[in-house]
């Protein structure tokens, strides 16, 4: 517990906002990638 | 200005809102007394679960429409969303288990919500493997609009199934019949979190769409 009462876990919601950046950035960075080579 | 580049514009707005979003919910958003900091992940799990639902309620959409009007762009609009929902449901599968590990004392139970949203996991990567697997266009668009529209009706399923089963996931805590029960500044950030990633998936879509028209073309 920290001092003020609350539970250690905010490790846990920096591994979920780092990877949902990681998912986000790269599936936008595919799809323009997809778009620059279209046709 | 082209579809491709509307949809890019749209993208890159809502990968801001997103970062903006990140700020609201790390920064300005208090702590969850009880959960501590792994409740915030709640700022990314919940629209994320939204939009994978989305995604797949618009491909059955679009599929039941393409059956009736042979139309080509419905397919290609049902398509476009089957892959912008698999990103979304990856987000979903992530943040999931990593609020669940400290707060339920594990990664993963097979209830119901779990399960069921697993599942459509699954039916996102089949449709994609189906579409894959069929060269002639009409008749990979009859097939997978088929496969959509099962995948639309698992959907409703999912949103209910806290109710309709004993499971460990909580229930909605916004889209249910009463008022929301959280606090007025976390709600804000939960629902900018959701014009976010709302943003994100017509922004995804639109240039998914595009891409596949320039490939019909082609093709």
């Amino acid at each position: 517990m920290w001092a003020d009462g609350t539970p250690p876990t905010g490790g846990y919601a920096i591994a979920a906002y780092l990877l949902t950046a990681i998912i986000l950035l790269t599936y936008s960075f595919l799809l323009f990638r997809r778009g620059s080579k279209a046709p | 200005m082209t579809l491709q580049s509307r949809g890019r514009w749209i993208t890159a707005s809502g990968l801001l809102f997103l970062a903006a979003v990140y700020v609201r919910a790390i920064w300005f958003t208090p702590v969850e007394r009880l959960q501590g900091g792994a409740q915030k992940i709640f700022y990314l799990h919940a629209p994320a679960a939204w939009s994978t639902l989305l995604a797949m309620g618009l491909v059955g959409v679009a599929s039941i429409l393409y059956l009736l009007m042979k139309d080509e762009r419905f397919d290609r609009f049902a398509a476009a969303s089957a892959e912008v929902g698999t990103a979304f449901a990856c987000v979903m599968l992530t943040t999931g288990p990593l609020w669940a590990k400290p707060i339920w004392g594990t990664w993963w139970t097979w209830d119901a919500r779990l399960t069921l949203t697993l599942f459509l996991f699954f039916l996102f990567i089949g449709y994609q493997l189906l579409r894959g697997a069929i060269a002639e266009p009409g008749t990979r668009a009859r097939f997978s609009a088929v496969l959509g529209i099962f995948g639309m009706v698992l959907v409703p399923f999912i949103h209910l199934s806290v109710y309709l089963f004993r499971t460990l996931h909580p229930q909605p805590i916004v889209l249910k019949p009463s008022a929301p029960s959280l606090p007025d500044s976390m709600l804000l950030t939960l629902l900018l979190s959701f014009l976010a990633f709302t943003m994100l998936y017509v922004g995804f879509v639109t240039q998914r769409y595009a891409l596949g028209g320039a490939q019909s073309h082609v093709g």
